[in-house]
């Protein structure tokens, strides 16, 4: 299996901030992969960095097997061109419909009819559950109804590497359930990566192989999904399990 | 401190100038995406919508100037033949460029500051990036383009403007005769020259100092009102500049080529 992202002893702080201290670590093709941990432990960053938005202090980057600190804007943006993301905030285009957000990486591609794009935005939004929605202006949206959009925008161009933050924020337990089997599906069908920053344990459990848990600047978690339970890291320990006493 | 000052000054000044050589480049790049409606769309926003705007302020100068010039050489020479060709001289290199520059960069460039830097905050133009786009060739391009476009032809619009309203007060209030008035024999190319490359540049500069300031915002909405500032700030200063610097070199080339 190729690498899909290699951070390669990378550090970062953010004012006096540790986020990374000496991250060495590899995400290959076609795996399942959650990044859990606290409030503002520098998860976000991490994928972030992976993905060239921020450029790290120290340390090698690498997005499929290219080193990002040689890359230029434009090879980076090639790169990115086989990325699917939903970000934490949502980011979608407010100046936009949501079919049209829907339809913007395929419009970009400038590969497909817009025929067959109108298609495949159809199904993905119904697929989210908003098929009566796509002509309305995003500000209509709620939070959870944005954030459904944005999964749907996301993995639309059936991308080598999808990074979803926070897909299940603002969502109930049904539509949580629901979008987590649609990424699921997504992915045996696609075999494509996929990277879940979340909160959700139970959720992810059951949807991803592999946790990473940064924390402080050091990755105090990565191994196996269902042997996160046994992992003895305080920390870890106390996170998973939603303790009030503890080190956090 | 001072030092620390002047560095970011110089750091703004030349982060300035790649991006101003960033957009630059796409112009010239071969492009996939379709710029021409967003371009169409930039057009009417910087063009149509500060038309009025345009036309009553620059309409009021020039009959505030006139007034003011016959006025005071009334009372010195009390010959105001020759107000007429002059004030359409200064108005043609000076003043119908640079009154439009300066409109414009707080109508337009606050516009476009304002609206990127809520992409920026709201994590859309990293969504851009995200999806492979260039925010430049999306976002800055057709507002360059625009920009450049509308402002030489506005431009030509407050000039014209100007001198009517101007020749309308001379001839209602000092009664000045409008044949008299309406004369270009002290108009040369050099003055025409002069505004087509002040429209050009100033077209140039109030969209790449405000989406300079617009991508740079951050901390939420303080940060998009900071932007906002900073790019009407940004753009007059920079209007300002190279208003000096083109009338200079303009005078130069006049002296050595004449």
């Amino acid at each position: 299996m190729s690498s899909v992202i290699h951070f390669q002893n990378v550090s970062h702080k953010f004012k006096n901030h540790t986020i990374l201290n000496d991250v060495t670590l590899q995400i290959k093709d076609t795996e399942k992969v959650s990044i859990i941990g606290p409030a503002a432990c520098g998860k976000s960053v991490l994928i972030k960095i992976a993905c060239g938005l921020i450029v790290p202090d120290q340390g090698t980057v690498s997005l499929f097997d290219t080193p990002l600190n040689q890359c230029s804007e434009t090879e980076l943006t090639d790169l990115r061109k086989d990325i699917g993301m939903l970000f934490q905030s949502g980011a979608l285009f407010d100046f936009m419909s949501t079919a049209d957000n829907v339809a913007f990486p395929l419009r970009q591609q400038a590969i497909l009819s817009e025929d067959i794009i109108a298609k495949k935005v159809s199904e993905r939004l119904d697929a989210v559950g908003l098929g009566s929605s796509s002509a309305l202006p995003i500000s209509a949206l709620s939070g959870g109804m944005q954030r459904r959009v944005g999964i749907a925008r996301a993995g639309i161009a059936l991308p080598k590497l999808v990074i979803y933050d926070e897909p299940s924020a603002g969502l109930d337990p049904v539509t949580t359930s629901k979008i987590y089997d649609l990424l699921s599906n997504d992915q045996k069908e696609h075999l494509n990566t996929v990277i879940v920053i979340s909160s959700d344990i139970e959720s992810l459990q059951k949807f991803t192989d592999r946790m990473i848990m940064p924390y402080h600047g050091d990755i105090i978690y990565d191994g196996s999904s269902d042997k996160i339970f046994d992992c003895k890291n305080p920390i870890v320990h106390q996170f998973i399990r939603g303790e009030t006493q503890g080190p956090l | 401190m001072q030092n620390s000052k002047t560095q970011n000054t110089t750091r703004t000044i030349s982060d300035i100038g790649l991006l101003w050589m960033e957009t630059c480049r796409h112009l010239t790049k071969k492009r996939k995406s379709n710029i021409t409606t967003a371009t169409l769309e930039q057009m009417f926003n910087i063009g149509n919508r500060s038309v009025i705007f345009l036309l009553i302020t620059v309409g009021f100068i020039g009959m505030v100037m006139i007034y003011q010039s016959c006025f005071q050489l009334q009372r010195i020479t009390g010959d105001l033949s020759m107000i007429g060709p002059n004030f359409i001289k200064i108005v043609i290199f000076e003043i119908g460029p640079s009154i439009t520059g300066l409109m414009l960069a707080t109508r337009v460039g606050a516009g476009i500051a304002a609206e990127l830097a809520a992409m920026k905050v709201t994590e859309q133009i990293d969504a851009l990036r995200m999806t492979g786009v260039s925010p430049v060739e999306y976002l800055i391009l057709p507002r360059f383009t625009a920009s450049v476009v509308m402002t030489m032809m506005l431009t030509i619009l407050t000039i014209s403007i100007a001198i009517v309203t101007g020749g309308i007060s001379a001839y209602i209030w000092f009664d000045i005769n409008p044949r008299l008035f309406f004369r270009l024999d002290q108009v040369e190319s050099w003055d025409v020259i002069t505004a087509v490359l002040k429209a050009f540049f100033y077209g140039q500069i109030i969209p790449i100092v405000s989406s300079f300031f617009g991508f740079r915002a951050q901390n939420g909405s303080a940060g998009v009102g900071d932007a906002t500032t900073s790019a009407v700030i940004g753009s007059s200063f920079g209007i300002i500049l190279c208003n000096f610097f083109i009338s200079a070199i303009i005078l130069i080339l006049r002296d050595i080529i004449t």
